[in-house]
């Protein structure tokens, strides 16, 4: 498989916090990959050093191929970026921002920008600066796709979003790019919003990435149990993949990684009344697992090489 | 791609040189016998380009221009987050800040050239001023021009230059001011010349370092 989106122990300090801690990350071909992680977590820090607008402290980021610091504009215009926030300049209108952007680009899809903005009932004499939230980020989308990128990078675009346009967003974002076989990393905070579209999901904690498998995976890997005691539940308990533990008198909630025969043989060993498996989705697997005990969190991933890359984290 | 930009940097430069095309009928106004405001008043006692009270009203007023718009280039794009917008597309990073700086130095130098250029034009019309004028009179103003250049790059630097603003931000702008009166104070046209040079040099090498170095 073809990386599109490579890096290389990268690391970024602001001041003498490490915001991203050698961080191996890759993205295939045609997958839609979700970048998760909690506010500070290092995923807006990781996409501008993939855009070369934040210089790594250390480490090697490739896109398509070539090194983020020496990207040619012929690459850049195979890759499109929508930033944070959708920033544009307000006192342009619809039309204006068309036709700035459109003079970047050797290969601009007008046609495409047409439809977007007609679905979205968008007008191009309307200012940048009258539109909502909701239609700066459709007008960012049609401006991100029209070049009709290789490789689409999202910095939280549907934040500050309504249900309904956050929905509208996303699905003609997937019905625009990835039927046409392209590579989208997208961040977010809305799971839901992930786990609709993305294959795949990495999350970063404090700056490491501690999640990189399969959306599916890491909500069956997660696992929530309520042991009941006859009597108190004890106070210390020790099992691997254990992410939290909560003790609540008679009952004792574990979250784990992995749950499998190791960990049922360690939980029974435990003696409780009663053992009951809860499966979580993935906004509250992913809840469960970054509100734990942050640096011992079990690091998990499927393949041989993320391990391999994952292990490299761990060892830094 | 490139008259996009400058047609967008010049958009953007709009309304600070319209403030600046009033400011320079304020200066001259009054200085060719034409009140400007209904309050201010006028004299024709000046004699054209002889004693210094334009060059200081140039100074104050298009060395301000010169400073807010190199900053407003800059930090105000930086501030409101649109350099995410515009410096990830296909282009090299310098040929970005090249168009900004060639934009802003154009509209630099339009202003110093529009006071200039009509105050010199109403000077070399006869029956205006009891007199001597020759073409030659407005040098000094010229030359103050070319100062406001540096202090306009100072602004631009500022602005690039990844500082606090209650700290370090406004020393290039500092730096050029102070490099701008030695230039213009020095009485060696060869001496000024050299020190414009070299502040130049400075300013526009601290300038494309900080553009491909400083994060966005």
């Amino acid at each position: 498989m073809t990386h599109v989106i490579e890096t290389h122990r990268l690391t970024k300090h602001y001041g003498s916090q490490r915001v991203v801690d050698c961080l191996n990350l890759n993205v295939e071909q045609g997958q839609v990959y979700g970048f998760l992680g909690r506010n500070g977590a290092g995923k807006s820090t990781t996409i501008k050093m993939l855009l070369g607008m934040v210089r790594p402290d250390s480490g090697s980021a490739e896109l398509l191929g070539e090194p983020v610091s020496e990207l040619a504009p012929a690459t850049r215009e195979r890759i499109a970026y929508i930033a944070e926030g959708h920033p544009l300049y307000n006192w342009m209108t619809i039309g204006e921002a068309v036709r700035f952007t459109k003079a970047f680009y050797s290969c601009w899809n007008s046609e495409l920008v047409e439809q977007i903005l007609d679905h979205f009932e968008l007008s191009r004499r309307q200012k940048l600066r009258r539109l909502s939230n909701g239609q700066r980020a459709q007008v960012s989308l049609a401006l991100a796709v029209a070049p009709e990128p290789e490789l689409l990078i999202l910095d939280d675009p549907t934040l500050g979003l309504d249900t309904v346009v956050r929905r509208d967003f996303l699905e003609s974002l997937i019905q625009i790019i990835h039927r046409k076989g392209r590579t989208i990393l997208f961040s977010s905070h809305i799971l839901g919003d992930v786990e609709r579209v993305a294959d795949r999901i990495g999350i970063m904690v404090d700056g490491v990435l501690r999640v990189d498998c399969p959306t599916d995976r890491f909500r069956e890997s997660v696992k929530k149990l309520v042991l009941s005691f006859s009597g108190p539940a004890p106070e210390e308990v020790s099992c691997p993949g254990l992410v939290n533990s909560w003790n609540l008198g008679t009952e004792l909630e574990l979250v784990l990684v992995g749950y499998d025969e190791t960990q049922r043989a360690a939980v029974e060993a435990l003696e409780p009344r009663n053992i009951e498996v809860v499966d979580l989705n993935l906004e509250e697997a992913f809840i469960e697992y970054t509100r734990g005990r942050k640096r011992s969190l079990p690091l998990f991933a499927t393949e041989e090489s993320h391990a391999q890359a994952i292990g490299d984290q761990g060892a830094a | 791609m490139l008259k996009q930009l400058a047609i967008k940097e010049l958009r953007e430069s709009l309304g600070l040189l319209a403030l600046a095309t009033l400011c320079a009928i304020g200066i001259i106004g009054p200085l060719m016998g034409k009140a400007v405001l209904p309050w201010g008043g006028s004299s024709k006692a000046w004699y054209p380009f002889v004693n210094d009270m334009h060059l200081s009203s140039q100074a104050m007023a298009f060395g301000a221009f010169a400073l807010v718009l190199g900053l407003k280039q800059t930090a105000y794009e930086s501030h409101q987050g649109t350099f995410r917008f515009l410096l990830h597309r296909p282009l090299a990073r310098n040929k970005f800040f090249v168009v900004k700086m060639l934009v802003g130095t154009t509209a630099v130098l339009a202003v110093n050239a529009f006071m200039i250029g009509i105050y010199g034009w109403w000077s070399a019309s006869a029956g205006n001023h009891a007199s001597p004028y020759f073409w030659s009179m407005t040098i000094p103003s010229w030359k103050l021009s070319g100062n406001l250049v540096l202090v306009y790059l100072g602004g631009f630097l500022s602005g690039v230059r990844p500082a606090k603003w209650i700290g370090t931000r406004l020393v290039p702008a500092v730096f050029s001011i102070v490099c701008a009166i030695l230039v213009y104070a020095c009485p060696w046209w060869w001496a000024s010349l050299t020190v414009w040079l070299v502040t130049a040099t400075a300013l526009l090498t601290a300038i494309f370092y900080y553009v491909q170095t400083s994060d966005q």
